[in-house]
């Protein structure tokens, strides 16, 4: 039973190291807003920010990916993050003055801090975050700077801002490291800002600052006895001691920072050419990372607020905004191992062809297991590049795209996001379907014109669709487009609609949608009103004249409109229908007294009433208005 | 309706004084008189008039107390019914005024059997209305309202203690329905009373 459970329990461990995945970050400390910015590097996106009591300057990330160290520069300690959980941990730990620039061992033992104001360096262990025994060390340097240390990690070699000297230590055993004697630049002048070691750790590349331009110093022969390359000018002169310089990991280019307040620019140099090759960055560039497999380079921009994405042909693909997050300075990677939330369970979507606005509907479930999202991107496609909504896991899973272009099937794809912006694979969704049944147009259309006076009436009637949802109301548009909206009229009888006051030389042509409860609308379907009014129905009555008469009670008035008419001239009427608008108000027999009285409300002029004649059949003859005398 | 309140801080005067004097005289040695009369109500307005016709019927009843030689208060009650039809359309409308009124007036002796008065007080009255309109059906609303009632009469005593009263009130009545009714005219017709 025992071998059982551990069996499972590695067989889990297994599947859980599976399902992780390696994630780059980058850290960089914001001495401007007092803040560490977490980037997400596959996503270049911003996914935290981690508050810190001082102001950070410099930063190192242990090679194990567990801690960064970062330097309070105006209050002498280094602060300590724990990568787990992103959150600092420990109170500062007191270095020398003004730390600003450190280096943590290849085997994540130690941080070496380089203290510019007091002439020393610091090392505090990792496992405890304490210095260790007789940390800080006096060194023989002015200006203590930059920190490399060997890959092999027997060495830490420290750049001197106010000299032109880089001073070796002994770290092979960090409890007792042994100062070597300083290593001359043989420059006149020379002032060390940035250095790096290459991976055989044998030859350093720093930075000479002070130079007009600036140059990159090759020393060689690290592990035996140093010698100097050429020197390499670089586009510029930094003039700054905090010009940074990162290798790549084939350790064929250095790319420097131009560390002025006016500098747009960091260099790459290649350097078997060598070949310098200025890239246009952010305002005042500080410094800079290259991702452990070398395809990106990250520049801080301290005045930009910025971070500059580098590819290796030396173009920016990007340019991160860290705003409102101030001066970016240090930056460094690291690959976290991070297991990503799963895909949605399940994703659907129809489509709502509202008026002149096709809409898909997506929703979408949370995954079953795993990280819990904190939201979700959704793509038009399957390389996830063309991101149109975040939505957050918070909100309801719910997203509408509006505007789309009809016979077009679109697909979205998308990807649970959790809090540092890991995203899962896709979940997509085609949408093949409407959200309802499709409301149909009217299933038949006739119309005629019927002159009256000098001007002509349009009459467009139609009958419902035939299947399909109940239309709630009709619109009719006078042009294909439906956009000149003329008439809305509502789903009950008589379905008619009647165009007065129109040019008889003209030939009009209407467009009628049937219209859902839910504002869905179907095709339309149209008419051109080419024929005269000539209906299957009796002749209209004539002489339907209204008269509006009060009648008057001591405490009240009410106006009452009497409409009398001449009886059609059709033998086999049975009725008149009066209508208000077109609101069947009242049927009177064709034997009773050709009157009909009701009442007006609402300063009603009695100018929408009409009257038909209705015959055996139950046809109707044309409307003919009631002339209020 | 102005008027009507500068009315009313003089009618409140004299309810407050009448209802003093009646108070007065019920611990005092006064001379009570009650009457019932009947008479027809002669409207004043022309509108009133073209629908419940020039005369509706009118009754009322009084009791007075004479608490001082020439000062009697009193306290009616009068009922007036109208029935007519609506202008245009004659439809059926009938209209109710109940009236309460209370007052002072001043009764003159011409004679031992012959008296004349005149009196004044305000009214508080409710005015109902009910209309069958063949458009909107059967409708009707009540309004109360506060007027004025100006009285004079002749009472002619024929025996002891009984006597006819002739009279001729006017009063002012208004009230707000969905347009405004004047239900003020003029009261006139004759009635018995005794005193005890």
């Amino acid at each position: 039973m025992k071998k059982i459970i551990i069996a499972l329990m590695i067989t889990s461990l297994i599947i859980t190291e599976i399902n992780a995945s390696i994630v780059p970050f980058a850290y960089v400390a914001c001495t401007g807003s007092n803040t560490v910015v977490v980037i997400n590097l596959n996503t270049n996106t911003v996914v935290k920010t981690i508050p810190t009591p001082f102001a950070p300057y410099g930063i190192a990330i242990t090679p194990n990916n567990t801690f960064a160290y970062i330097t309070y520069p105006n209050d002498g300690a280094v602060g300590v993050i724990d990568l787990t959980t992103n959150t600092i941990v420990g109170s500062p730990i007191g270095v020398g003055d003004t730390p600003v620039n450190l280096a943590v061992t290849p085997n994540s033992g130690y941080v070496i801090v380089a203290n510019r104001n007091d002439s020393t360096f610091s090392i505090i262990s990792t496992a405890t975050q304490m210095n260790i025994p007789g940390s800080p060390f006096a060194t023989l340097l002015d200006t203590p700077n930059f920190v490399a240390i060997a890959p092999n990690g027997e060495t830490a070699y420290i750049t001197n801002a106010d000299s032109d000297s880089v001073l070796p230590i002994d770290i092979i055993n960090p409890l007792m490291p042994i100062i070597y004697s300083v290593i001359t630049i043989p420059v006149v002048g020379a002032r060390m800002a940035g250095i790096a070691i290459t991976s055989n750790s044998d030859t350093a590349y720093v930075v000479d600052y002070l130079s007009n331009p600036s140059t990159v110093v090759p020393i060689n022969n690290l592990l035996t006895s140093p010698t100097f390359g050429s020197t390499i000018n670089l586009s510029a002169g930094a003039n700054s001691p905090n010009s940074a310089l990162a290798l790549s990991p084939d350790d064929l280019t250095a790319y420097v920072t131009i560390n002025a307040p006016s500098s747009t620019t960091t260099d790459s140099v290649l350097i078997s050419g060598p070949t310098v090759t200025p890239i246009t960055v952010g305002t005042y560039p500080a410094y800079v990372a290259v991702l452990p497999d070398g395809q990106f380079v990250y520049v801080t921009n301290r005045s930009s607020d910025t971070v500059s994405v580098i590819n290796p042909y030396n173009t920016v693909t990007t340019t991160i905004n860290l705003s409102p997050y101030a001066m970016p300075q240090g930056i460094a990677i690291a690959q976290l191992n991070i297991t990503p939330p799963n895909p949605p369970a399940s994703a659907q979507g129809c489509a709502m062809p509202l008026l002149n606005d096709l809409t898909n509907i997506i929703t979408w479930t949370p995954p079953a297991s795993g990280p819990a999202p904190t939201a979700y991107n959704i793509y038009r496609d399957a390389l996830l590049t063309d991101l149109i909504a975040t939505i957050s896991a918070t909100d309801p899973l719910v997203y509408e795209d509006h505007h789309l272009y009809p016979n077009i099937t679109y697909t979205y794809y998308i990807v649970s996001v959790d809090g540092l912006g890991v995203m899962s694979t896709a979940t997509s969704v085609t949408v093949t379907q409407l959200c309802y049944p499709a409301i149909q147009p009217p299933s038949s259309i006739h119309g005629c014109a019927m002159q009256v006076g000098n001007t002509v009436t349009n009459i467009i009637t139609w009958t419902a669709p035939a299947s399909g949802p109940t239309p709630a109301e009709y619109q009719i548009f006078r042009d294909p487009y439906l956009y000149d909206l003329v008439a809305t009229v509502p789903a009950t009888p008589p379905l008619q609609y009647e165009d007065p006051n129109l040019s008889p030389s003209q030939t009009y042509t209407y467009y009628i949608i049937s219209v859902d409860q839910y504002g869905d609308v179907s095709e339309p379907i149209s008419i051109t009103v080419t024929a005269s009014c000539s209906t299957p129905g009796p002749s209209a009555p004539t002489n339907v004249i209204g008269v509006i008469r009060n009648n008057v009670f001591l405490d009240k008035t009410e106006r009452i409109l009497t409409i009398t008419w001449t009886a059609s001239s059709s033998t086999d009427v049975i009725s008149y229908n009066i209508y208000n608008g077109t609101t069947l108000i009242a049927n009177i027999l064709a034997t009773a007294p050709l009157t009909f009285c009701t009442l007006l409300v609402n300063g009603d002029n009695g100018q929408n009433f009409s009257i038909t004649a209705v015959d055996s059949n139950g046809n109707e003859s044309v409307h003919v208005p009631v002339t209020v005398m | 309706m102005h008027i009507i309140f500068k009315e009313e801080n003089v009618m409140k005067k004299i309810v407050c004084l009448s209802l003093l004097c009646i108070t007065s005289a019920l611990h005092a040695n006064v001379e009570w008189e009650a009457k019932i009369r009947g008479g027809a109500f002669i409207p004043r307005s022309s509108l009133f008039r073209d629908i419940y016709g020039t005369v509706a019927g009118n009754f009322d009843g009084e009791i007075a107390g004479q608490f001082h030689k020439y000062l009697q208060a009193w306290l009616n009650i009068n009922f007036a019914l109208a029935h007519g039809y609506s202008l245009g359309f004659c439809n059926t409308t009938k209209l109710w005024i109940v009236n309460s009124s209370l007052g002072l007036k001043t009764p003159f002796d011409i004679k031992d059997w012959l008296r004349v008065y005149l009196g004044l007080g305000p009214t508080f009255g409710a005015i109902r209305i009910k209309d069958e309109s063949q458009f909107t059906g059967c409708t009707s609303s009540t309004k109360s309202s506060i007027g004025f009632v100006a009285k004079s009469g002749i009472d002619f005593f024929f025996c002891t203690r009984w006597f006819v009263d002739i009279f001729a009130d006017y009063v002012y009545q208004k009230a707000d329905f969905l347009k405004d009714v004047n239900a003020s005219g003029l009261r006139i017709g004759a009635g018995i009373g005794i005193t005890f």
